[in-house]
């Protein structure tokens, strides 16, 4: 069992002891990525997902060489990257990119996996263009989610 | 899936092909100079991905431009004649690709979303909003491995905001500054790689467990051989998968099959419409027992 935990949330959540912990950059199409190297390798690993929130894009940094979630609201975006966050990032695009990343992910994880999202984004998800399995568990205290 | 310049060619001008411009000097044809794009790169096989003809490219603006003044009188009346003859352009390339050639024989409807130049990543998220549509049979047709996706939030031509595609060469055809400061930070032969492979894997992924009867084209070998360079697990994954891969070199047998220049010699990286039908028949030939 691979647990996935978005970085912001390092500080708050508290995991089993014994688990193999993944923290991911804050971005769902990032862990997607994330999943999809593993998937290479091995189609039979058991996931606990915890989806981060959908106010990023995923965005390559060419300069660093690795993919970053581009948040026009953070310090990262008002420096050098201002100019692309300010016109690329919105809402809409967000939005879109998390929902098709939760798809894939939901289709694609083992039977005995599970993807946790903040019930706040419940109404987001849209159920009637994708498709998801049956494995989306909506939580409302991230403290304690992955203790129980 | 396009065919690219030449439907574009012959509706300017039916005879387009026929002009005096291209048979000035038929020999042209087979000692046309031949410039690589990238000296260390391995040789080249005839495909026109890694070729330029500078001469008959220079032959055939020359042909549009004489085209153009036999028939327009002024830029907007040549522009808005251009708006149309995209929409028909676009429409022509669907009813003829070989995707709708092979629904025909298949007797299927086909659903046909491919786009003008769109990258792997633009075309796995097609495949998000059709998966649950339950369509007989997927057929992906893999292209360049040198295009990403971005999201453009300002209508962009032809496009309305939404996922977008742009070509590794070609950040200049970005219209504002936002978009040209995009790619300097965020494109490179590493992202746009791994966009590809990674939209390739997901999507067999995501077919084979949701049920469907699919199978996927890939447009050159060495683009698969790239992919290989940076992701050498790859080759697991298409041994897998070698019984939904159709073709591994299409392009390159599509070229094959129609082109009557020499074959170093293509005007764009894109196949004649006459190779369409032959490549539906081969298909065809390969799933028929599988439908």
């Amino acid at each position: 069992m691979i647990y996935k935990i978005p970085t912001t949330l390092k500080e708050k959540i508290s995991i089993p002891q014994d688990a193999t912990v993944v923290y991911s950059v804050n971005n769902l199409a990032v862990m997607r990525y994330e999943i999809f190297n593993e998937l290479l390798s091995n189609s039979n690993i058991d996931y606990t997902i915890v989806a981060p929130n959908p106010t990023t894009l995923k965005f390559w940094d060419s300069r660093e060489n690795e993919y970053v979630a581009l948040d026009a609201a953070l310090e990262y975006a008002q420096e050098r990257l201002s100019i692309v966050g300010s016109a690329l990032y919105n809402e809409e695009a967000c939005l879109d990119e998390w929902n098709l990343s939760l798809s894939t992910i939901s289709l694609l994880i083992s039977d005995s996996s599970v993807i946790f999202v903040d019930e706040d984004y419940k109404e987001l998800i849209e159920y009637k263009r994708l498709m998801f399995k049956d494995n989306i568990i909506f939580y409302s205290d991230v403290t304690s989610i992955l203790q129980r | 899936m396009t065919v690219g310049d030449e439907i574009a060619d012959t509706l300017i001008d039916p005879d387009f092909f026929k002009s005096a411009v291209w048979s000035m000097d038929k020999s042209l044809d087979i000692t046309i100079p031949i410039t690589r794009d990238d000296s260390n790169r391995g040789p080249n096989t005839g495909t026109g991905a890694n070729w330029k003809s500078p001469l008959r490219k220079n032959l055939r603006q020359q042909r549009l431009l004489e085209v153009f003044l036999s028939k327009y009188n002024n830029v907007n009346e040549y522009w808005n004649n251009r708006v149309g003859f995209k929409k028909r352009q676009e429409q022509l390339e669907k009813e003829n690709c070989w995707p709708a050639q092979l629904a025909k024989k298949i007797n299927y409807d086909v659903v046909c979303g491919g786009e003008t130049a769109a990258s792997a990543g633009w075309m796995f998220y097609q495949l998000l909003d059709n998966i649950n549509k339950n369509h007989d049979l997927y057929i992906m047709a893999w292209t360049y491995p040198t295009r990403n996706t971005f999201w453009n939030s300002e209508p962009y031509l032809r496009y309305s905001p939404g996922w977008q595609c742009a070509h590794i060469n070609a950040p200049g055809e970005q219209t504002n500054f936002a978009l040209t400061q995009l790619f300097n930070y965020s494109f490179g032969i590493h992202s746009t790689v791994q966009e590809y492979v990674e939209s390739i894997v997901l999507s067999a992924e995501l077919l084979e467990r949701t049920g469907k009867n699919w199978y996927f084209t890939f447009g050159e070998i060495g683009h698969i051989t790239h992919a290989i360079e940076f992701f050498p697990s790859f080759v697991d994954f298409l041994k897998k998968y070698e019984h939904r891969i159709l073709e591994k070199d299409l392009f390159v047998e599509m070229y094959k099959v129609t082109d009557h220049l020499h074959p170093k010699a293509m005007l764009a990286g894109h196949p004649r419409l006459e190779a369409h039908p032959i490549i539906a028949d081969r298909i065809y030939e390969k799933i028929k027992d599988d439908l």
